[in-house]
This record gives structure tokens, C-alpha cells and sequence, in this order.
């Protein structure tokens, strides 16, 4: 069992949104983690590069901090 | 040095006139009155003091009303007698009507100071006793005021009824239109704070032209001398609608809520705000005082060598003053100076108490507080202000600093001047209804009248809707054209997008146009309003989440019927992960990551652990985490080696991590040896070698590759050992036949051959780590201190330990055998870092919830 901190989550209604994401040029390096169909986990200081990732597929995704 | 001050007291010119009056005539009462107020009077007392004394102190409202309490009835009747006749008597008239009261009795009351003769001449006369006359001190008529009421005087608050100039409206919209182009500033572009908390001259400069109430940014030097500024700053901050981040100061997300509620909630909470202020100090605009500290520090305050008051004073000092406005007649102007002569006849102590102590010299002045002319004379023995007879001019101008300035500022009062230059007051429709709990006034913005929006995606807003509620969100989901008469907005995907980063939807907004627009929405701008709602509600990021991972479903179920009671804890996102959403306190002990995004396969690894990296770009991190654990051996090598293990364990890297790693970086997979040798340079005591375990052997190679990518066989098997074969746990067998049969891969159980795993390590104790040690000793309670202390020993000696584990507050219990590595202390709660031999790896227990302990004989293993 193990308890990651501080990470980043995305979470997305249709999971078709992740697929997408993960294709976009470039994204194979950054090895995000599927942790379920409808959620990726991330690291903090990918947030702003996901964020715009998403924007730049026509995406408004909301940044909801703890 | 003296204030010109026409409200100042006529007094005896000098002390020593009171010192001649007091010796003359009746010093033991003098002594009396010392007694009555607290204060003691001993021999060595200078004349100069007994005269200030009396003059500064002994006639002050608070004073003779705690003096009226102790007359005698008799004493109470003669000086009826003096209110009846409006504090004029003659002696004469006296000794006829009154035979009963002796000219001795009249020096009692005069002593008292209760009444005082007429013209003054040392000694108390045989004529008239006059207190309206040129000469008499003023407190005799507020003694006769006070002899009006039974109990506590309620001073008229008469309006007035003159002719109005320079009429000046409180503007309540004002104000929070200031407020929200100082906190959207703040926003666009967090200021760095100095170090008297406040941001600098250049926030200022950037702010003046747009506020409503215009400020001279370039004659104001700094945040603590700008006024209202200042004011603002500090509604803001008290609001708690101000946060620092690195050190800059920017918006907290309960601006948005702020500028979004009910105006009357607003209106309310601002007033609140502005009473609980200490930092903005009204004392500090009074333009005919300096004090004696450039800027307060309210650590010394009172009780020290100050007069100025407290952030608790402070406060109550508005309180007081406010319930003093809620006795103006709504709707009806009143001059300041009866407010101010009602504030002291209520309450002269309000603001700053008379001193607590007679035996300094400056007794009788004001401590620390200066007129403004003689700022350049500092210091202690320097001669300030005397309590006697400015009054008016300290707490009289605060209380007009308060009223004519603060609260007209946050658009409860309106001022205007007589034509005379008096300055009046008036509570308006807002003040009445929360200062005087008169009725609710209108404050909404009425709808269908304030802006239009253009199919262009541009919004016009008009004067009349240029407000707060509609301004404020309008400001953060659109981008601003240009600032005229006008506003001019414009709609864009991006500030819609900004706008959702901030908590407000582009639903929110469009509803706020619907509401607002003298027209229709143009049907293209609400369709794509409507689209962006929608993307915008597809995708949400949540920052600084904790994740929980489980290495197996059954695991993962029981942890959520464990932790999920009454409260969710954890809310799960698949069968082993889930997130966090209650305190972590409340979980079982586990192993904590600070998590690392998965690695890509960047290295070859051999069976000798000897690792060759691809030098490329991207492959950083894993060569920073290498670098933790592998020495380098040239500009893309790394060997992992006893030495820089224990370097590694040093600095906090375990098995478990490395073994990641290696396993998730390894283009080619982690060679079964290079895994053995990684277990011996650690030391390791995993479940790799633990108990029996199982060969699995599949017919081709294709078959078991297959199967490790399946995620339920990715769990139950152990190890691959080679092409064909890998371990399997002997307790996993049953699941694993289970889910051959359902994927539908052909199995023989008879052909699992049962093995043990080879010793890997050479000083491995001969007994199963997971059969505790003989029971020849009892598992002992200690105190946290010592259970630390123990553990520390335990670390130092080498030795194993048992230990009950309290799971959770209040919950189970568990037996747990460890080898301890090492104790620390994070946020004032100790911690010990151990490896558990029932787990199977490395785990963190909290060590207040270690409920028992006994240190073993048994020596741990090497690391």
C-alpha cells in the first residue's frame, strides 16, 4: 500500500479526452499515469503543461487547488 | 505649545491655585476623593501634581459620576436643589428657602467638586454660587446633567435644522468599487510585500487613477500615511480576501465569493471588517497630533509608556461610537460637536483611561501623543499634551476622524458643513438600517439596464451598471477594451478560461449578461458561451491530491471498508487506486512517496547491475534518481554497488524505490540476476524471499508476456525468472488458476513446482522474518518519550523490535516485528522508519501510536 503526496489529478467526463491528450504530438514523453479510465495522475509541475495541453485541444480545463 | 482649541475647558489658570484652594480649605476630602478614584496620596507628593491632578482627573464625567454614587441622600438633596434651579443659587435664597444647609455643607459640594463658587478668589464665597458664571469651571453644569439621569445620562443628540452647505454623501459603492480595483490589481499582478506589511509606492502609483475617490499617488510617500488607501488595503486584508504567495500579495479565492454575494451581506461584512481593524488606526489622521512612535506597534500599547490604544481599545473605542451615531436621528443632520461632548458625557474614558499611576511626572499629559507642530520634541521627559482640558482635542478629533472620516468612507454617514464651518453629520438610508437597525434599503442593481452585448463579443456597460456585482466577475471572464464613460468588454475563449481558473463558469456569466442586458444575447454569443461551458466542465485538475495505491483489489477493498466509515476518506478511482479526500491522519500506516511521474525506458541493465543510460534529453530524471543509489562509471554508466546502496539507504532511498527504478526504466526488462543482486547489496528481506512460492512455467514465451501485461496477472505473479517461468506466491495460487480459467488459458496446477527461493544474503539470520521472536519477554507501555528513546537505542544497538501498533485513533491493534533504521521528528510528531517484517517492506509509523514495545536480542539485518 502506498500513499503518493502531492500529486496533481485530472479528471475528465469522457475518457476519450485522456486518449487524446496522450496521442498529442509530444506527449509520449511525458508518461502520464492512467490511475482509471476517466483520471490520469500527474506531477505538480506538470500541471501548467497539461493545462495547456488541454487548451490546446479546445479544452477549458478548470485548476481546482486543495 | 497649547492647542488653540475653542472646545478646551476653562480652568484655573495654574495648578498652584488649586494646591492655595485645597490647602485653604478642606485637603482631608481632597484625600478622600484620592481614596474614592484609587489613587494615593502620600507625603512627598509634589503641590505641582495635587493641582494637575485635580484639574486633569478628578472633574472628568466618569469620575463624578462614580462620586454621585457615594453622596450621602442629604448631600444628593442639596445638590437637587442646584439642578432644579439650573445650578444657579444665590446664597441668600439659599439661607432663606433652605435653612437646613449650612455653608459648610456648600464647602463639601465644592471640595467635591460637585459644585464650584462663581468667581474665583480662593476661597469659597458668601455671594453667589454661579456655575454659568465666566470664571466657573465647565463641569458643574455636566454634574448637574448627570444629576438629570437616575442612573446613565442619555445625552441628546438635538438635529439641526440650519441651512446645509458642502453637503458631502456617504457612498457606499464607492467604496467597494475601490476595493475591487485594488484586489483586481492585486490579481493581474501580485505585489511584493516590504516589510511594514504593506506593498510599495508603485502598487499605489498604478491603483490612484483608477479609483472612484480619487488619490494624489505622488504626495504620498507610503501604504501607512495614504488614508483611505490604507483603509481599503486593510478591509481587504481583514476581509480575509488577501493571501501571500512567494512572498507577493495577491487575491485568496474568497474574493470571489465576496464580490458575488447579496450586496446587503457585503455591506455588512465591510462595517464588521472596519470595527475589528487595529492596523488602520483613525488616531493616525488626525492632522493636529504627532506620535511618539513613527508607526504603531500595539505590543506596547497600554499599560506601557503610551497613551495609545490597544487593538482592543481600538476596537471597543468604534463600538462605542458607533452605538453613539445609532443614537442620531436618522435622516436628520447633527452637528459633530454635540456628538462629541454626548461621547463624553457617556463614556470619557472610551479611548484612552486616565492613568493608572500618579508617580511619574508626566502623569498629566498624554503619553506619546504630541501637537503636530511640536513633532521635532521627542522623547520621555519632553513636555506633550495635557490630559486637562484637550479632551476634545485627542479623543474629540478621533471621534471625528471616526465619524466624519471612516464611516463616511464605508457610506453609513454623510457629511456637510453649517455655514459657519461646523462640521455635521447624518446617518443615511444605510447607516440607519445597520448602525440604527432602521429599514432594509435597496441595494441590487435593478435588472435589464446596465450593458449590451454585441455579436462581436463585445459588452458595453453603462455607468449606471457599473457595479461591484455585476463588475467584478464581468472583469475576470472578459478582457477590457477600454475604460470610458463606457466600459468596454470583450468576450474570448482565453478570458473565459482565465474566468474558470478562478471559480467562475462561463454558465455564471452568461446568466449575469441574461440578467443584465437591455437586449437580448446575440444567439452566436450564447452558443459558444454555452460550448465553452461545456468544455469547461469536461476537464478538471486538482492540485496537491493525495493518491492511494494498492497492490491488490482485495487490499484496496478492505482499506476502504477500513477507513470509509461515517466519513469518506477515500474515494476511489479504480479497483486499487483511489484519492484522498479526508485527513491522512485517519489512514493505517503505509509507505509515503513523493510521487514521480512513471519513468520512460531509458536504460540497459546487466546481470552485474552495471547500467548504460541513452543520453537523451528527456531521460533526466532517471538519471538524477540514479545518481541517488548507482556510482558513475562514465558519461552515460552507472553501477549500482554495496557502497553506493548505503549511500543511498543514507539518504532515505530503500529497496522498494530502487527496484522501480529499475524495473520501470529497463528498455529490456530488469535480468532476473541483476533483481537477486539488488535484494543482497539491500539486504533486503522482501517478500521475493520470503516463505514458499511457486514456478510458474508457460508453454512459449509469448504466453507469459502476454499474461505480464494483463494487470490481474501483473499482481499475482512475483517475479518473471526467465522466458517461460516466473514466481508465484504459494497463497496466490488458487486466484491465479481462478483467472487462467477466466481468461481462458489452459492450465495444470500439478505442474506448479512448489520451490523455496535461494538465500541471497550470507549473514541472514537463520529464522523466517515472519515468525516472531520467542515470546520470553512481555511487550512493555512506555511514554512516547520513551518509546523514542528506546527506539533510538534500538537503532543504536542493532537490534530488532516488537511493538503494538495502534492502526488509527481509537481503532485495532496490531503486532508488528521491525528492524528499525531511523526515528525523526516532522511537524512536532516523531516518526519511525523501520523495516516491517509482517508487511514486507519499509513502512513509517507514528510513534505516539506505538501503544507497546520490547527490544529483541535479535540483531537486524545489514543494510
Amino acid at each position: 500500500m502506498k500513499l503518493h503526496r502531492h500529486i496533481a489529478l485530472v479528471e475528465v467526463n469522457d475518457p476519450a479526452i485522456i486518449d487524446a491528450l496522450e496521442a498529442a504530438p509530444g506527449w509520449e514523453q511525458r508518461h502520464l499515469r492512467r490511475v482509471s479510465p476517466g483520471a490520469v495522475a500527474i506531477q505538480m509541475d506538470q500541471v501548467e503543461e497539461v493545462a495547456a495541453a488541454l487548451r490546446n485541444l479546445g479544452y477549458l480545463p478548470r485548476v481546482i487547488e486543495q | 505649545m497649547k492647542p488653540n482649541d475653542t472646545s478646551r475647558r476653562a480652568l484655573p489658570d495654574e495648578s498652584t491655585e488649586w494646591v492655595q484652594w485645597i490647602q485653604a480649605y478642606n485637603l482631608p476630602s481632597l484625600q478622600m476623593l484620592c481614596r474614592a478614584r484609587g489613587i494615593p496620596v502620600r507625603e512627598g507628593m509634589t503641590k505641582f501634581m495635587l493641582g494637575h491632578l485635580i484639574a486633569s482627573e478628578l472633574f472628568r464625567p466618569s469620575v463624578l459620576r462614580s462620586l454621585l454614587a457615594d453622596l450621602s441622600p442629604e448631600e444628593r438633596e442639596w445638590l437637587d436643589l442646584f439642578r432644579r434651579n439650573r445650578g444657579v443659587l444665590r446664597a441668600a435664597d439659599l439661607a432663606r428657602n433652605r435653612s437646613d444647609m449650612p455653608e459648610a455643607g456648600l464647602r463639601r459640594l465644592a471640595v467635591r467638586g460637585l459644585i464650584v463658587p462663581g468667581p474665583f478668589d480662593g476661597r469659597v464665597p458668601q455671594g453667589t454660587f454661579d456655575v454659568t458664571a465666566p470664571r466657573a469651571p465647565l463641569w458643574c453644569p455636566e454634574t448637574v446633567t448627570l444629576l438629570a439621569a437616575d442612573e446613565r445620562p442619555e445625552p441628546e443628540l438635538p438635529p439641526y435644522t440650519g441651512a446645509v452647505v458642502k453637503e458631502r454623501p456617504g457612498d457606499f459603492r464607492a467604496l467597494e468599487h475601490d476595493l475591487m480595483v485594488l484586489a483586481d490589481q492585486l490579481q493581474q499582478a501580485p505585489v511584493r510585500r516590504l516589510k511594514s506589511g504593506f506593498p510599495g509606492k508603485r502598487f499605489l502609483t498604478r491603483v490612484a487613477g483608477r479609483l472612484r475617490v480619487p488619490v494624489d499617488a505622488a504626495a504620498l510617500n507610503r501604504m501607512e500615511t495614504s488614508g483611505r488607501i490604507l483603509l481599503l488595503y486593510d478591509l481587504l486584508e481583514e476581509l480575509g480576501l488577501l493571501r501571500s504567495r512567494h512572498d507577493r500579495i495577491t487575491t485568496s479565492p474568497a474574493i470571489e465569493e465576496f464580490f458575488r454575494e447579496p450586496p446587503h451581506e457585503r455591506v455588512a461584512e465591510v462595517l464588521e471588517g472596519w470595527q475589528q481593524l487595529t492596523r488602520y488606526n483613525e488616531m493616525y489622521h488626525i492632522k493636529e497630533l504627532a506620535f511618539g512612535r513613527e508607526f504603531p506597534d500595539y505590543e506596547g500599547g497600554e499599560g506601557k509608556a503610551d497613551d495609545l490604544p490597544t487593538p482592543e481599545r481600538l476596537v471597543g473605542a468604534r463600538e462605542f461610537l458607533l452605538a453613539l451615531a445609532g443614537r442620531m436621528p436618522p435622516g436628520a443632520w447633527v452637528a459633530l460637536d454635540k456628538v462629541i461632548n454626548a461621547a463624553y458625557l457617556l463614556d470619557d474614558g472610551f479611548l484612552i483611561r486616565p492613568p493608572q499611576s500618579y508617580f511619574y511626572a508626566h502623569a498629566p499629559l498624554y503619553l506619546g501623543i504630541w501637537l503636530a507642530d511640536d513633532s521635532q520634541v521627542v522623547g520621555m521627559w519632553s513636555w506633550g499634551i495635557e490630559r486637562a482640558g484637550n479632551w476634545r482635542l485627542v479623543e474629540g478629533r478621533f471621534i471625528r476622524e471616526v465619524l466624519a472620516g471612516s464611516l463616511h468612507a464605508v457610506g453609513m454617514i454623510d457629511v456637510a458643513e453649517t455655514p459657519d464651518g461646523r462640521t455635521l453629520l447624518r446617518l443615511n438610508d444605510l447607516g440607519a438600517w445597520l448602525i440604527a437597525g432602521g429599514p432594509k434599503p435597496e441595494l441590487s442593481l435593478p435588472p435589464g439596464r446596465a450593458l449590451v452585448v454585441q455579436p462581436n463579443f463585445d459588452i458595453i456597460v453603462f455607468p449606471e451598471g457599473q457595479d461591484v456585482s455585476l463588475l467584478w466577475p464581468l472583469l475576470q471572464a472578459t478582457e477590457v477594451i477600454s475604460r470610458d464613460v463606457t466600459l468596454t468588454l470583450r468576450l474570448t475563449a482565453d478570458s473565459i478560461y482565465r474566468a474558470s481558473q478562478r471559480g467562475i463558469s462561463a454558465a455564471s456569466v452568461l446568466s449575469l449578461l441574461q440578467a443584465h442586458a437591455r437586449s437580448p444575447i446575440p444567439e452566436n454569443v450564447r452558443q459558444a458561451m454555452e460550448d465553452w461551458d461545456h468544455r469547461n466542465q469536461q476537464v478538471a485538475i486538482t492540485t496537491y491530491v493525495d493518491l492511494i495505491e494498492a497492490e491488490s483489489a482485495e487490499r484496496f477493498a478492505e482499506l476502504l471498508a477500513e477507513v470509509n466509515g461515517k466519513q469518506t476518506i477515500i474515494r476511489p478511482l479504480s479497483e486499487t487506486v483511489g484519492v484522498v479526500v479526508g485527513p491522512v491522519s485517519k489512514l493505517p500506516p503505509m509507505t509515503t512517496l513523493d510521487y514521480q511521474a512513471p519513468l520512460p525506458p531509458a536504460v540497459t541493465i546487466s546481470p552485474d547491475l552495471d547500467i548504460t543510460i541513452e543520453p537523451a534529453k528527456e531521460n533526466w530524471r532517471v538519471r538524477l534518481r540514479l545518481a541517488a543509489i548507482a556510482e558513475k562509471t562514465g558519461p552515460n554508466t552507472f553501477r549500482i554497488t554495496r557502497k553506493s546502496v548505503a549511500r543511498g539507504v543514507a539518504n532515505g532511498y530503500y529497496y522498494d524505490e530502487a527496484l522501480e527504478l529499475l524495473r520501470l526504466s529497463a528498455k529490456d526488462g530488469l535480468p532476473t540476476r541483476a533483481a537477486f543482486k539488488l535484494q543482497g547489496l539491500f539486504g533486503h528481506h522482501g517478500p521475493a524471499s520470503v516463505g514458499e512460492v511457486r514456478i510458474l512455467q508457460v508453454t512459449r514465451e509469448t504466453v507469459l508476456t502476454t499474461m505480464l501485461e494483463i494487470e490481474d496477472f501483473r499482481e499475482l505473479l512475483l517475479q518473471r525468472l526467465g522466458p517461460t517461468t516466473a514466481l508465484v506466491r504459494t497463497e496466490r495460487m488458487e486466484t491465479l488458476l481462478a483467472v487462467l480459467e477466466e481468461f481462458g488459458i489452459p492450465n495444470d496446477a500439478a505442474s506448479l513446482r512448489e520451490v523455496r527461493l535461494p538465500e541471497v544474503r550470507k549473514n541472514t539470520t537463520p529464522q523466517d522474518p515472519y515468525v516472531l521472536s520467542p515470546k520470553t519477554t512481555r511487550l512493555q507501555t512506555y511514554s512516547t518519550r520513551k518509546t523514542r528513546e528506546m527506539l533510538e537505542e534500538a537503532i543504536r544497538q542493532n537490534r530488532r523490535v516488537r511493538l503494538r501498533y495502534q492502526l488509527h485513533a481509537g481503532g485495532r491493534t496490531q503486532e508488528r516485528t521491525v528492524d528499525p533504521i531511523d526515528v525523526e521528528r516532522r511537524h512536532g510528531v516523531a516518526y519511525l522508519t523501520a523495516y516491517c517484517h509482517l508487511r514486507g517492506e519499509v513502512q513509517v509509523f507514528r510513534i505516539p501510536s506505538i501503544v507497546a514495545l520490547e527490544l529483541l536480542d535479535t540483531p537486524v539485518s545489514p543494510r
